[in-house]
């Protein structure tokens, strides 16, 4: 049999009094080291940028902690540490000292380490400008990039250079937009409410690594390939449809086949079977 | 022979400031690496080897989703072969018959298919896009888990308003919330909710029949960012949220049709809905509409953010069957041992595997075969790791809590290896979270408990803790057994677990 009975009071003030360094270790790692590394910032400042602004402000950081506002741009707003309290707060802002004692602030790395030229063919979803947030980017043989968005299923930019530049996107964690490398020859305007009439069902991928998508527009299936073809590029497609289709084309693009009248495209299901759209670039 | 403990209130501890938990888990040797051997698999060259997706596939073969949209195959020689590239921040991976596995990427859930048999997908097939997208960096997607129903589930994060929304989005806008769509385009989200669903089914969790062929339906609302989408082994569908706004800790939900899960921001996409914005109304309607979680990761002494679940398979012994989490910001893994009371599946979180060898950023798991488990890391903005760390399944289990259930008057708390009785000590205090719009909680309404009796079995695996007071409902239960020790002097690894009461009472 064991027998452990105390006073309340005396314990509560002990344990608070046994605030330390060491818990200050602790606090750290169970309440901020998931957006607080020793020397380089991820979600918010290090340790190394903290000491600087508030080594000698113990004061501050603990009303900071308590009442954190949003300071930076697109960084979060710190959710308050009211909870830990004052004494807590004191431990951690002592720890955080300490831990940084030493340490440099490590550069957020300004290119990729993992940079590469693109494989061509090659395919990557990705954030991209001036698009909706369903983008496929495709890097062509030779030196044509294009962008079909998913969204709408519809070929939206053509770039002629380097494929894509990542890093920014990757950096921020989705914050931003990959760059499109080089020139943009083309980008066409959004039209949400295309999305209604399509429905995206993937791609295929032949030997080359050159993508096939396929998808529905107004209950025609679409099978659509996009080579270069000269200074331009071809889009070829296979649609299964019952009724004539009609296409909006952009200036650049003109049909050996069809009707077209201003800028639409009127194609038989027969048409539709096997056509090719031209598009001419600088 | 049965050896009966009477205490009298083994409780010492006074209702915490909130002080570092001294968690048990911080032995002064490394009674874990000890107990398990781990070591690094070695990832393919060349690339971000952080883990989006990791299953074995029934060839036994390891694949893993990347972070940057790569898929590779572990090869029975060890080496690594490329099966798909370019996804887009694929967050989970299932194997879906020979040549196939479905990948849950933030654009779609798309089927990776090699139909000519080379090694290499040929075919990406869309099988569910009906989703929105606003571009916001916090819409991550995650699974699929099948279910015994043999439908795919998947879960939608919330954007966060630690950024705003693309000019272009996909999917039709909500217009129900404080911030305007400009505002949002133009980044301003003070007014939009720390976390906010302003396109079809952010935050809930969506279950796409057939395998992922068939119809999709909206299955649970009330998530905030359900980094762990799994089913259990009795086909229970087990999603972890992430502590935050109305998450006073990371709770584990265990969701059925229809249910919310707590975050206010997704019940927009209740078919119906007619209440205007979710953040308007009460918190008591909120909480009478909410789903109680079945188990709490202690923000903290656990885990800040856990994530897939994986069920142990038979070479882990008397862990066969319990579901073990990873997490993000702790070198730590944590076990739930769950049972039904009065109707609801609840239990018990146990820290396992708390050791500094295995690191942080514990964000993948699966088990091979031969029953080794793997886990893979990753970090993205946040405290985290990369690569994959392999954990045998150990030849015998160490000495650890084996499980807790509860009892008309309390505890009944089984371990690995009989114990040694003069090492025995039980602490019992209960607490619990605000359930409210602010981030996180402190523990509330903390409290000692007092024992009234310790009952070991004759085996000496079993002690029956009786409470000198009635088990509340809606409390986590702490049982920590600080410096226990089998009868054969080791230590009891993780000797802590918390229990979740939602029920107290079996139904008659």
């Amino acid at each position: 049999m064991r027998l452990r009975c105390s006073t309340f009071a005396p314990l509560l003030a002990l344990s608070v009094a046994l605030v330390s360094a060491q818990d200050g270790k602790l606090l750290y790692e169970q309440n901020c080291a998931a957006c607080h590394l020793p020397n380089q910032m991820v979600v918010g400042p290090s340790l190394v940028e903290i000491t600087k602004l508030y080594q000698k402000k113990p004061q501050e950081f603990i009303a900071w902690s308590i009442q954190p506002v949003k300071k930076r741009a697109g960084v979060i707003e710190m959710p308050s540490m009211a909870h830990l309290g004052e004494a807590n707060l004191r431990a951690v802002h002592g720890y955080m000292i300490t831990a940084s004692r030493g340490l440099k602030e490590k550069p957020v790395a300004k290119k990729d380490l993992l940079v590469r030229p693109a494989r061509r063919p090659e395919i990557q979803r990705m954030f991209l400008p001036n698009v909706g947030p369903a983008a496929i980017a495709v890097a062509l043989p030779g030196d044509l990039n294009y962008c079909f968005d998913a969204g709408d299923c519809r070929l939206r930019t053509i770039w002629r250079g380097d494929f894509l530049d990542c890093w920014d996107y990757y950096k921020s964690n989705g914050k931003a937009f990959a760059i499109l490398l080089g020139q943009t020859l083309l980008n066409l305007p959004a039209d949400e409410s295309l999305q209604k009439r399509v429905k995206f069902l993937g791609y295929t991928v032949d030997a080359a690594g050159l993508p096939t998508f396929e998808y529905e527009r107004d209950g025609a299936r679409f099978r659509e390939t996009i080579v270069a073809d000269g200074k331009g590029l071809a889009r070829r497609f296979e649609v299964t449809a019952t009724k004539p289709i009609t296409l909006t084309l952009d200036a650049a693009t003109t049909c050996a086949s069809g009707v077209t009248v201003q800028d639409k495209l009127t194609l038989t299901p027969a048409e539709a079977k096997s056509f090719t759209l031209t598009v001419r670039l600088p | 022979m049965i050896i009966p403990l009477l205490f009298l209130s083994a409780t010492i501890a006074a209702p915490n400031p909130p002080t570092a938990a001294k968690s048990a888990a911080v032995p002064a040797k490394d009674g874990w690496a000890e107990a398990f051997a781990l070591s690094q698999v070695e990832v393919p060259a060349g690339i971000d080897d952080q883990v989006g997706g990791l299953a074995f596939l029934d060839d036994g073969r390891l694949a893993v989703a990347f972070h940057r949209g790569e898929v590779f195959i572990r090869q029975t020689d060890g080496s690594w072969k490329q099966f798909a590239e370019g996804l887009h921040e694929p967050l989970g991976l299932l194997p879906d018959g020979k040549g196939a596995l479905i990948v849950m990427q933030r654009p779609e859930l798309t089927r990776l298919e090699d139909t000519n048999n080379d090694g290499k997908a040929d075919r990406y097939r869309t099988l569910w896009d009906d989703f929105g997208m606003t571009g916001n960096y916090h819409e991550f997607a995650f699974g699929p888990a099948r279910g015994p129903d043999g439908a795919l589930y998947v879960a939608l994060n919330l954007a966060s308003s630690g950024a705003g929304v693309f000019k272009e989005i996909r999917g039709t806008w909500s217009e129900i919330g404080q911030a305007s769509r400009q505002q949002l385009m133009s980044g301003q989200t003070k007014t939009a909710g720390r976390m906010y669903s302003r396109v079809p089914y952010r935050g809930c969790i969506m279950r796409i029949a057939d395998g992922g062929r068939g119809a999709a339906e909206l299955y649970a609302t009330g998530f905030r960012s359900p980094n762990g989408i799994g089913f259990d082994a009795q086909g229970r569908l087990l999603v972890n949220d992430n502590q935050g706004d109305w998450r006073g800790s990371s709770p584990l939900q265990v969701v059925t049709k229809g249910s919310f899960n707590g975050h206010p921001a997704s019940l927009v996409w209740t078919p119906g809905w007619d209440k205007g914005d979710p953040l308007a109304l009460p918190v008591d309607e909120l909480e009478k509409r909410r789903q109680a979680p079945g188990g709490v990761f202690i923000q903290g002494e656990l885990s800040n953010s856990p994530t897939q679940p994986a069920v142990f398979p038979k070479s882990w012994g008397a862990l066969a069957g319990q579901v073990v989490f990873g997490e993000m910001n702790a070198a730590r893994l944590v076990r739930f041992v769950g049972e039904d009371i009065g109707g609801v599946h609840q239990g018990a979180m146990i820290p396992f595997l708390d050791t500094k060898a295995l690191r942080n950023g514990n964000h993948r798991l699966a088990f091979a075969p031969d029953g080794a488990l793997h886990v893979g890391k990753t970090h993205l903005s946040w405290a985290g790791n990369n690569g994959i760390v392999r954990i045998e399944a150990p030849k015998a289990l160490p000495a650890l809590i084996e499980s807790v259930h509860l009892t008309a008057t309390g505890f009944e708390v089984r371990f690995t290896e009989a114990i040694d009785l003069a090492s025995y000590q039980v602490s019992l205090r209960r607490f619990r979270y605000l359930y409210h719009v602010r981030y996180g909680s402190p523990k509330t309404d903390e409290a000692p408990l007092l024992v009234r009796s310790n009952i070991l079995s004759k085996d000496r695996r079993t002690m029956a803790i009786e409470l000198g007071e009635p088990i509340r409902e809606g409390f986590i239960h702490e049982l920590s057994f600080p410096g226990i020790r089998s009868a054969a002097g080791e230590e009891i690894l993780g000797p802590v677990a918390y229990y979740q009461v939602v029920k107290s009472q079996r139904t008659r």
